[in-house]
């Protein structure tokens, strides 16, 4: 038995697919794909599969990683080729590696955000980052039981930058994406609404990659 | 898809309900194809993507060249509010694009209470919903499904319907379609031509005219339709068209697992079945077919389970082989067989104990009546010496939970029957502290269902009367009375929904009316608890002059005309009348294997009935 880390992006309309749904999906992939899979040992026997990071809903990822235990008799190449043939369209595995680094040690993630172009929307955008009111309300837990909670979303952005091509206005920003604190886009996006006083709906939202503390990209 | 559907997928609940993409959905160049077919359900897309009959048709449409068939559900509520709200109509999931521009829009009508959900559905899409608002050719709108047997209620809504199985009727209906289209035909002509393929009825080709107490005084064809309609059946299981592929959602979804057919039709003929009779002569497939349809779904989905479907399981004649053969290879696999529909008089213990190989499901029988004399009424033929029996097994095989499905509101039940249910259910609980096998430290859940009884077409019992709700309600009552131990726990249907469907069930042209003024004061997904708006609908009923009593409550005359008898099922109208007339006797039928009765259905199949009994009356 060996465990090997599998990279894949999720791209285009399985990007509203939730997290849940893409676990059940890879797993039936797996399966079709004929990969000597690991199952654990016992009255209901079940291959291991281990998504690091859940996807917020909505968003693409680019370099999503799952962990999964095979019996050792499959190369890397092998996997990656077999699972190609049987992925629906959109999701794609890029590479496949050992897993270098552990789970804990994720620390935070890249976005891309793309807006539709509009007049002065870098400037406005930017002093909202700026603003260090950036607030979003979340679900979370309060004493114990679920609670709709506040959240300064401002000293959670680890850093951003914004530009603008020809067919959108793109904010790159750093967010926390760890085991212990999490910051889904979503939430900026609803802070940064309620701060604009508008209601923008990005054209996509792109999850570039995972990084540890130091900001060093997740291998 | 289209960017204004993609604007507001964020604000809606399960997105991914609404974007396709899922794996073996069917992609095609729209300007390589002569007709686009939207399918529609018109339920959510978790009910729909269950439903065998909708993936059997999608695949067969898209096994052509010249035509390309999507998917299309009814959106939730929070997303239908949106589209009306932004002007978006109703689109099919592979392409995005609007169904209102396609050829053909096919609705599989599974239940009655689907019927507002019809309409909306028609309506979010841009249609007018009354068959006769809509002059142009295309789209065309048919129907077909269990309800199609009845369809009178939706006469005005839908072009036309498709009796019996679908499989070759479907190509035969756009073979034409297509003809027509390009030779540049009305709708009329179309209409006109499709009535003479086998299985097709088109409602406004029949005229009907009613007595002056309500009931049907004749229906008349006009244009040359048949004076009766005969339903169309597949003559040879083995070599009817079967998908190799599912499309594979991405959302957990009711049935999310590999299904195929083991036979169609029932031996059985309990006189308040419906899918029974709809459904005969009995066709089976053969073992070596089922086998590779199974690990052909398995291959190309990934899923983990395989359902095996008919009406009756254990009554499929080479069960223990076919198990063999799928365990043979599903069990190395991984993946878990499950066998719904089993009988309590035809459980052997080796089928136990195959089922025990693979991951244990639930346990579920259906003695549908408490006591023996109501039983045999039904023709169930199921003794509650059985029900223990097979009880016990189970309970040696390690079950520890038990699902029992009753009915309540059957013809001649009387309290007394109603305290059987919570007798029998005793008994098995019972069963299982006697039984000195039962698995250590746990304990019994006895799960009794009680749905309420609604009279169909074309069973023996089309004749009789509903309990009305207030009759329902005081077993219901009863029931809940009779038991005393924590052990069973009760379920009941609703009755209100109870009662609608069995109006909707046996009811005639004049309830479309009421079907287009509910919907338009907001009836819709009236099967679900939470949507069913029952005082709109009665409301509705009063406003149109209609007793809704008349089609539920009432019980018929042999005489009577019924709205559905220019629709042929292959079921004889005296062996109907004969069973309804043993029913009041409590004189039970035998099963078709044991002896032929003479139903008429083999008719239909050149002769031929897979029940193979050697008295088989021609």
């Amino acid at each position: 038995m060996r465990c090997v880390r599998i990279w894949f992006s999720k791209q285009g309309r399985v990007k509203y697919v939730s997290h849940l749904d893409i676990m059940r999906c890879m797993t039936r992939a797996v399966r079709r794909a004929n990969i000597p899979l690991w199952y654990t040992e016992g009255f209901n026997p079940h291959p291991y599969l281990n998504f690091l990071q859940p996807m917020p809903l909505g968003v693409e990822g680019l370099n999503e990683p799952l962990d999964i235990r095979i019996e050792d008799e499959i190369t890397d190449a092998d996997i990656m080729a077999s699972l190609n043939n049987v992925l629906p369209v959109g999701i794609k595995v890029t590479r496949v590696t050992e897993p270098y680094m552990k789970s804990n040690d994720l620390a935070f993630a890249e976005y891309e955000i793309y807006f539709e172009k509009e007049e002065n929307l870098v400037s406005k955008l930017d002093n909202a980052m700026q603003s260090g009111e950036l607030v979003c309300e979340k679900m979370g837990k309060v004493n114990g039981r679920k609670r709709v909670k506040e959240v300064n979303v401002s000293e959670n952005i680890k850093k951003y930058s914004l530009s603008e091509n020809d067919d959108a206005v793109i904010m790159n920003v750093v967010l926390p994406g760890g085991n212990t604190k999490n910051v889904n886009p979503m939430n900026l996006l609803d802070a940064l609404n309620k701060y604009l006083e508008s209601d923008i709906v990005p054209l996509n939202i792109v999850r570039l990659r995972l990084l540890d503390d130091k900001l060093i990209p997740f291998e | 898809m289209k960017r204004e559907v993609e604007k507001i997928l964020g604000s809606v609940q399960k997105p991914a309900r609404y974007t396709g993409g899922e794996l073996n959905e069917v992609i095609k160049n729209k300007d390589e194809v002569d007709l686009r077919y939207a399918f529609c359900f018109p339920d959510t897309y978790e009910i729909g993507m269950s439903n065998l009959g909708m993936k059997i048709l999608y695949s067969l449409i898209n096994a052509r060249k010249d035509a390309w068939c999507e998917r299309v559900f009814a959106p939730d509520v929070d997303m239908e509010d949106i589209m009306r709200e932004r002007n978006i109509p109703l689109f099919a999931l592979e392409s995005g694009d609007y169904i209102k521009d396609f050829d053909a829009i096919g609705f599989s009508l599974s239940y009655e209470l689907c019927y507002s959900n019809l309409l909306n559905m028609l309506d979010l899409a841009g249609l007018p919903v009354l068959s006769k608002d809509r002059h142009d050719l295309t789209p065309i709108v048919m129907a077909g499904g269990a309800c199609a047997c009845n369809p009178e209620p939706m006469a005005d809504f839908v072009d036309f319907f498709q009796l019996g199985d679908g499989e070759e009727m479907m190509n035969d209906v756009l073979d034409l379609l297509k003809e027509c289209k390009k030779n540049g035909e009305s709708k009329q002509d179309f209409l006109k031509k499709a009535a003479q393929i086998q299985g097709v009825y088109v409602p406004s080709l029949y005229d009907v005219e009613y007595n002056e107490d309500g009931t049907v005084k004749c229906v008349t064809p006009k244009e040359n339709a048949p004076i009766k309609v005969t339903k169309r059946i597949i003559s040879d299981m083995d070599k009817v068209f079967y998908p190799d592929k599912f499309v594979v959602p991405f959302i957990d979804v009711v049935h999310d697992r590999v299904v195929t057919e083991i036979f169609r039709g029932c031996t059985r003929g309990c006189r308040f079945c419906q899918a029974c009779f709809l459904n005969r002569p009995i066709r089976e497939k053969s073992v070596d077919v089922i086998n590779e349809d199974c690990k052909k779904l398995c291959d190309s989905s990934g899923y983990d389970e395989i359902s095996l479907c008919s009406l009756s399981s254990s009554d499929y004649s080479k069960l223990p082989e076919l198990l063999s053969e799928l365990l043979s290879w599903a069990t190395e696999d991984k993946i878990n067989v499950a066998l719904p529909s089993l009988r309590v008089d035809n459980f052997p213990e080796e089928l136990i104990k195959k089922l025990n190989e693979v991951r244990r499901s639930g346990l579920t029988f259906a003695p549908e009546a408490g006591t023996q004399r109501l039983r045999d009424v039904i023709n169930k033929n199921v003794t509650e010496a059985e029900v223990l029996e097979t009880s016990k097994k189970a309970f040696s095989g390690g079950w520890t939970a038990v699902k029992l499905y009753f009915m309540l509101g059957l013809p001649t039940e009387t309290m007394e029957d109603v305290e059987g249910i919570a007798s029998l259910a005793q008994k098995v609980v019972n069963a299982f502290y006697y039984n000195p096998d039962k698995p250590k430290g746990k304990g019994v859940n006895v799960s009794v269902s009680a749905s309420s009884f609604v009279p169909k077409p074309f069973t023996p019992f089309q004749w009789e009367a509903q309990d009305t709700p207030e009759m329902l309600e005081a077993k219901q009552e009863h029931l809940k009375e009779s038991v005393t131990t924590k052990k069973v726990t009760l379920k009941f249907h609703k009755i209100p929904i109870s009662f609608l469907e069995g109006v909707f069930a046996r009811g005639d042209r004049k309830l479309g009316e009421v079907i287009l003024k509910a919907w338009q004061k907001g009836c819709k997904f009236d099967s679900w608890d939470d949507h069913f708006k029952f005082d709109t609908w009665m409301e509705t009923f009063k406003e149109c002059g209609i007793d809704p009593a008349f089609y539920a409550s009432r019980k018929r005359d042999f005489s009577e005309v019924l709205p559905w008898d220019h629709l042929d099922y292959g079921i004889r109208r005296e062996y109907l009348e004969n069973e309804c007339k043993k029913a009041y006797e409590a004189a039970t039928t035998p099963q078709c294997r044991e002896k032929c009765s003479a139903c008429g259905a083999n008719k239909l199949n050149g002769g031929k009935c897979d029940a193979m009994c050697k008295n088989m009356v021609q």
